[in-house]
């Protein structure tokens, strides 16, 4: 037998309410008997019951009202009323139905078809009961649920440091489709300060593409900072996600790297879309496609880690921003497209060409989500050079330093020169001596200036004047990259080690190249405020950084002096 | 979508029709095993005249039709690739992954 129930029978007619009570408990369900509505009402509330049979004539409250008072007070549990009602009454059945009761039956009662109903009724409570505890446990999985979101959001927000977001040269909007982003934006400064910035976008979105950004994000932040180039960094990542993810997953992604000393961009892009360089007037000076397909895709051998580089002659602002911009649709199905992006670059506007894009984007989608996760990232280029406050003269540092001797020694033949970036290396053997990161940072820039003017000026005979042209910067680019690929022959060697002199700790720093050397003492005269030669500033920074610098031969071996404390 | 798989000697044409997304997943499967695990196929041809948008993930699958298509030694060619189709494929840069016709 199924369950047995608790009925509620009211009924004004004793004779009747005796029947069918004694009818109900033969059934094996428990009949509570009340006599009028208003009694009906107080006993629901004490016993709950299953199921009501509700007579309409009654004193005191008749049936219509009582069950319109049941209903209110069933607190969304569903408790089927069955109207009871006299055939010589001229009443309607429909009334009953309309004032809240399930069924009816019309007296007097045949017993077979009152047994039928409460076995009909029991049924679609027993389905009631089911959704409305599917909704219950449905409601606990959303909010445990929603638990589980903030934490991974909180974490991933961490992680992609998006607290960090207070510098003032980048200005960054992300516009998710859902709770999680699949994009992301990230900046860090070399030690040498240049600034990289990273703007990703994995495949789809939501939790799994915001996962997926993951590693790069770590090695993006993780290379930066030990100072290796967007090359390397770009041929890691896409080597890290080909091994973490499957096939049909691939991140798309912008890497830039900013020197606002030397104002060059230099910039790989896969799978994103064009990139422009737009002066203050709005004019689009530069403008980079997509040159390589996403990372994660091609096999290390294949992969290709070309950057092009451009310097700017007047200040402006880079920008780049994801597919979701472009592919953005209005109601009528039209998508955004890189024209718009173009005109609202070109717009004159108080708060910044970056803000009216933004605002161009939201007007185009009248406020609607997105269907694709949409970020736009400008980079504020100025003519003057910024960042460089950390480049003071030298503070002693605190800690004692231990008399050592070490000396590390390198020379680098052309397969190196191409492709190896030795300075991470050498500032990872540094960092093992444990120098203040103040001290790493400024060995790391003195090495970089050293080491770069080691390699251009010397082993690729590159002319410095030709930099200093007009429009000699691009050229000069060119051929340093033409050369360095068909280089054959030519070497740099480097040589660190620590020395006491009069008793005091330094770093010597050596550096020799193939090179037929280069005039340096204009250089070394030129006060630093006044140089806006890239590679004579380069000289003097080192200058200012070192207790001495010394150019033994003609000029194509330098000596720096760092003083350990 | 729909997608229509004709076998024509070596070639298998896949043929596409309306939007290219994640919801044409087990569709895109389907007509890849096929034409993969039909021997005498040598070169299988991906026609997308009637493909008017494909998103990321479309990418994804064919990237995987590629990957399948090395392991059984066949040729994969992308055809009829114009307007927005074109414009993704471009920026992907997935001329250097495929042969576009």
């Amino acid at each position: 037998m199924d369950k047995p129930l608790n009925i509620l029978v009211v009924d004004a007619a004793e004779p009747d309410l005796a029947l069918i009570g004694a009818f109900i408990s033969q059934l094996g369900h428990t009949p509570i008997l009340a006599r009028n509505g208003r009694e009906a009402v107080d006993l629901y509330l004490d016993s709950s019951p299953d199921m009501v049979l509700m007579d309409v004539v009654m004193p005191v409250m008749d049936g219509y009202q009582a069950t319109a008072e049941i209903r209110k007070l069933a607190d969304g549990k569903w408790v089927p009323v069955i109207f009871l009602i006299a055939e010589t009454q001229d009443s309607d059945p429909s009334k009953g139905l309309d004032a809240g009761g399930d069924d009816y039956l019309t007296k007097p009662i045949n017993l077979p078809i009152l047994q039928a109903k409460i076995k009909a009724m029991q049924r679609t409570a027993e389905m009631q009961r089911i959704i409305a505890d599917n909704a219950r446990q449905f409601a606990l999985y959303r909010e445990e649920n929603e638990r589980e979101q903030d934490l991974a959001r909180h974490l991933l927000e961490k992680i992609i440091r998006a607290d960090k977001f207070d510098d003032k040269l980048i200005e960054r909007w992300i516009r998710p489709a859902t709770t999680f982003s699949g994009d992301i934006i990230a900046t860090e400064f070399t030690p040498d300060h240049i600034l990289h910035a990273i703007l990703a976008d994995s495949t789809g979105h939501g939790l799994a593409a915001a996962l997926s950004v993951l590693p790069v994000i770590e090695v993006f932040y993780g290379m930066t900072k030990k100072g290796y180039g967007i090359s390397n960094i770009a041929r890691e990542i896409n080597r890290k996600i080909q091994q973490l993810l499957p096939r049909e997953r691939f991140v798309a992604a912008v890497l830039v790297a900013i020197n606002f000393s030397d104002r060059t961009i230099e910039l790989w892009s896969g799978g994103m879309p064009t990139a422009y360089f737009a002066n203050e007037h709005g004019e689009i000076m530069r403008e980079w496609r997509s040159a390589h397909p996403p990372l994660g895709i091609l096999k290390d051998v294949d992969f290709q880690a070309k950057t092009d580089t451009f310097r700017w002659n007047e200040p402006g602002h880079l920008f780049f921003y994801s597919d979701g911009l472009v592919e953005a649709e209005n109601d009528a199905g039209e998508r955004f497209g890189t024209d718009r992006v173009r005109q609202a670059l070109n717009e004159k506007c108080t708060q910044g060409q970056f803000w009216y894009l933004i605002a161009a984007a939201n007007k185009f989608m009248d406020l609607k989500n997105p269907a694709d996760d949409i970020s736009i990232a400008a980079i504020h280029c100025p003519m003057a050079p910024v960042g460089e406050g950390f480049v003071q003269p030298e503070q002693p540092s605190a800690a004692p330093v231990e008399p050592s001797k070490s000396r590390l020694a390198v020379r680098l033949s052309p397969p190196e020169l191409k492709s190896f970036d030795v300075l991470p290396w050498l500032i990872n053997w540094l960092n093992q001596l444990r120098f203040s990161q103040k001290q790493c940072q400024e060995m790391f820039l003195i090495l970089s200036e050293l080491y770069n003017n080691a390699l251009d000026h010397g082993v690729l005979a590159l002319d410095s004047k030709l930099k200093h042209q007009e429009d000699g910067f691009g050229l000069y680019l060119d051929m340093r990259e033409e050369r360095l690929a068909g280089l054959q022959r030519g070497y740099i060697e480097i040589e660190l080690e620590r020395i006491q002199k009069d008793q005091v700790p330094y770093l010597e720093l050596r550096i020799m190249d193939s090179g037929k050397g280069f005039s340096v003492d204009s250089m070394l005269n030129t006060d630093i405020s006044s140089s806006t030669r890239p590679d004579g500033r380069g000289v003097i920074l080192v200058k200012t950084l070192c207790a001495e610098v010394k150019y033994p031969g003609c000029g194509n071996e330098v000596i720096a002096l760092y003083r350990l404390q | 979508m729909q997608i229509s798989v004709e076998k024509k000697g070596s070639t298998a044409r896949l043929t596409f029709n309306g939007r290219f997304d994640f919801s044409s997943h087990r569709e895109f499967r389907n007509a890849c095993d096929e034409a993969v695990q039909t021997p005498e196929i040598k070169e299988i041809e991906v026609d997308f005249r009637h493909v008017d948008y494909l998103d990321s993930s479309a990418l994804g699958m064919l990237l995987l039709l590629r990957e399948k298509a090395q392991n059984a030694n066949l040729k994969v060619s992308l055809t009829n690739c114009t307007g927005l189709v074109q414009q993704v494929l471009d920026v992907a840069n997935f001329q250097k992954l495929f042969t576009i016709r």
